[in-house]
């Protein structure tokens, strides 16, 4: 039992380190991009078919 | 793959066992200021005209137009550049534009105008996209370098003071009159060129004293012969009768009616009619110095009351012309051709003076007339309406 909790607590700190780059270099950028986009987009379509051309 | 979500899972959603609170909060910190650096910087270089140009379709046919103008080379050495003008500079706007140059992107790989051919045929459609973006946001980006309040309107040439005066009243949008000014206009539209030019040809010279003449197109009208002081401005196509010739001015008499209600600025070719024949300043319209009054009448349609008046001003001893025919002519080739570009243009006495300008100004912004000509095609219309046609319509 407490070999088996050793075995986690050890991946524990390499998978947190992966974790962390994981997140912080690849997920959430990329996340931000596309939300980004994504607002983007949604505006350009209101524009498009609600608003019209942006105005000031 | 299950297998490794779920590990993933179970490490982001209990606290760190290895990695302390102060690094993960620092290390997300400086993660994401490196990040929106980074973002911002990708974002402006796609904000530059090298990335702009990259694509053969914008290098080869804008950006080429672009060298022959004032906004590529010119003696103060200011410049616009690409997203200068088609850029927003609000993020928003900025970010849905990015987004919209998605449209670009899919245009470059399936090629839709990647011949100068295809080009000049979608010309018209791009242009107009451009037109309505500047006429929603009333050409702020035109505004961002350009400013009204800015501008000496006493080193502009007379003819420009005009327009750009009334312009900066209503803070009117710049794209309204000056279309194609940083690359070329779409081939229908190139009627306003040089139009200036065939109305100065018009002209004749000489003018006799107590002979009657015709203006070529609207032009400035003085208080005295030194010619400082505005008094107005004479509509195109206005009669007028020279009284006096010294040198470069000439004094002219311009019998018009006007309404006396407000002010009295506007001058009109004959009773009940609005046929422009220009306009006064305040002062020179309210003061008696200038004109001779002569019979009142009032008009039953409007109930308005009109009075005749005999303006007496000076002007510069040019640009006018004898007879009204050759600009008559023009006029009407300039209306047979503008007019007809969207739909069959009705006779010029289908309608009666009074409601020409109406119809008229209804329809100018689908075509794109200079002040003058627009001026001279009224005039043109409402002098052949059905008030002065000799068959009834």
């Amino acid at each position: 039992m407490s070999n088996h909790k050793d075995e986690i607590e050890e991946n524990n700190k390499s998978s947190e380190w992966k974790t962390f780059f994981l997140l912080t270099v690849c997920l959430f950028p990329v996340l931000s991009v596309a939300v980004i986009g994504a607002y983007g987009f949604s505006i350009w379509f209101l524009q498009m078919f609600i608003m019209g051309p942006p105005g000031h | 793959m299950m297998q490794t979500i779920k590990r993933f899972w179970k490490i982001i959603s209990k606290p760190s066992n290895h990695l302390s609170f102060g690094f993960l909060t620092i290390g997300g910190f400086i993660a994401g200021i490196i990040f929106w650096g980074g973002f911002n910087t990708a974002l402006e270089v796609t904000n530059t005209e090298e990335f702009c140009i990259s694509c053969h379709e914008m290098s080869d046919n804008v950006y080429v137009e672009l060298q022959d103008t004032v906004h590529w080379q010119n003696r103060s050495g200011v410049r616009a550049t690409c997203p200068d003008c088609h850029v927003p500079h609000k993020w928003t706007d900025k970010i849905a534009r990015k987004m919209q140059a998605s449209k670009e992107v899919w245009g470059t790989i399936f090629g839709t105008i990647n011949t100068r051919e295809k080009f000049l045929e979608k010309r018209g459609e791009l242009a107009q996209h451009e037109w309505d973006r500047f006429t929603a946001n009333n050409s702020l980006e035109c505004k961002n370098c350009h400013n009204y309040n800015s501008m000496d309107f006493d080193i502009m040439s007379e003819r420009a003071q005009v327009q750009m005066k009334m312009a900066a009243e209503r803070d009117q949008s710049c794209i309204d009159c000056h279309k194609g000014i940083a690359h070329h206009l779409p081939e229908h539209m190139n009627s306003g060129d040089g139009t200036l030019a065939k109305l100065e040809e018009m002209a004749t010279s000489g003018y006799k004293t107590g002979n009657s003449y015709y203006s070529v197109r609207q032009l400035p009208l003085f208080t005295d012969k030194t010619l400082g002081t505005e008094a107005g401005q004479l509509n195109a196509a206005t009669k007028v009768t020279i009284l006096a010739v010294e040198g470069d001015a000439i004094q002219v008499e311009i019998d018009a009616w006007r309404k006396t209600k407000g002010f009295g600025r506007v001058m009109f070719e004959d009773f009940a009619m609005n046929i422009n024949d220009g306009f006064l300043t305040k002062e020179v319209a309210q003061s008696d110095q200038y004109m001779q009054k002569g019979e009142s009448k009032v008009d039953d349609l409007t109930g308005l009351p009109w009075q005749k008046v005999e303006v007496k001003l000076w002007m510069r001893n040019s640009s006018l012309t004898e007879s009204r025919d050759t600009l008559w002519t023009f006029a009407k080739s300039t209306y047979d051709v503008s007019c007809s570009v969207c739909h069959t243009q009705p006779a010029e006495n289908h309608f009666d003076t009074n409601t020409w300008p109406g119809m008229f100004n209804g329809m100018l912004s689908f075509v794109n007339l200079d002040g003058d000509t627009q001026a001279l095609v009224l005039k043109y219309l409402q002098k052949h309406s059905s008030d002065f046609s000799e068959e009834s319509h």
